[in-house]
């Protein structure tokens, strides 16, 4: 059935809103997948946070390093989303001190010592830029949209 | 030959353009031996690699390769950032030239770039380089 016209900006605020939200935590959920993992400290703490915010790199790891560990990964829990103007923002980040390093973006990771979760050279970036993100952003909205009638 | 088409079409002439630098600046592929990086007064490492690379559809599923370029300038640590600057913008006038020729296919592949990111730098630890990094995103398609 056709929506009355007064009702379209409602729904597009509210599919807004869960698209975010959708999308949100699926991101999360695939960065922590895709995390390198020794002793679990960096996949676990990834974050998300209403607004866009800063997330302090305020952790530090285990010292001295435990040997590898089996994968066992908590997902973030995800807010409520946050209207700023006409956007609902999220911020998503990791609050380990070497999250750089474990992402790549400075040299440093032996990703070839980890032999039990070996994780790609450059994964962070990968998954950013190879076209997953938008992916999972363009899963969301379709369905944000589609659950409240939009086709 | 797709995907190492496509690795071609990027890092090719990226390789060129370190090479007509005064002096030649040496540059360092994915899964190339890399020589004592102390002996190096300055170098090149780019690291291509692929995210998606189909696009599916209800009939099924065509070839759209997206992934991520990063290039890494090292050179002289404690003379500020002026040297690793200089390198980087090689290689974002190089990949910003290409997105002007997109069109055109070239060895039958057509490619452009994303929003650079960066660049970056880093005083790295226990090593004589400084680091002058960037990264961005890339699509591209095999016509042959």
């Amino acid at each position: 059935m056709a929506k009355p016209f007064k009702d379209i900006f409602r729904d597009v605020l509210l599919a807004g809103a869960e698209a975010s939200r959708l999308s949100a935590t699926q991101l999360v959920r695939e960065l922590q997948d895709a995390s390198p993992y020794w002793d679990g400290y960096f996949a676990n703490e990834w974050v998300v946070r209403q607004g866009a915010v800063d997330v302090p790199a305020v952790i530090k790891g285990a010292e001295p390093s435990p040997e590898p560990q089996a994968r066992d990964i908590t997902y973030a829990t995800v807010p409520e989303p946050k209207r700023e103007g006409n956007a609902f923002v999220y911020t998503i980040g990791n609050q380990m001190e070497y999250r750089a390093t474990a992402m790549d973006l400075v040299p440093g990771r032996n990703a070839e010592g980890n032999k039990r979760n070996y994780v790609p050279k450059g994964w962070f970036e990968t998954y950013n830029q190879g076209g997953e993100q938008l992916r999972v952003m363009q899963q969301a909205t379709n369905r944000a949209f589609r659950a409240l009638g939009f086709r | 030959m797709t995907l190492q088409a496509i690795r071609r079409f990027y890092e090719a002439p990226l390789i060129t353009a370190y090479g007509a630098l005064t002096p030649a600046v040496p540059v360092y592929v994915d899964n190339q031996p890399l020589p004592d990086t102390t002996s190096l007064s300055e170098y090149v490492l780019l690291r291509l690699s692929f995210g998606l690379t189909t696009e599916p559809t209800i009939a099924n599923s065509y070839d759209w390769h997206r992934g991520s370029l990063v290039i890494e300038v090292y050179s002289a640590k404690g003379v500020g950032p002026g040297r690793g600057q200089t390198l980087i913008q090689t290689a974002i006038n190089t990949l910003t030239a290409m997105n002007a020729t997109q069109g055109a296919a070239v060895n039958s592949v057509r490619g452009s770039i994303g929003s650079i990111v960066g660049p970056s730098f880093f005083a790295l630890e226990g090593t004589p380089h400084y680091l002058t990094r960037m990264s961005t995103a890339f699509q591209a398609r095999y016509t042959a």
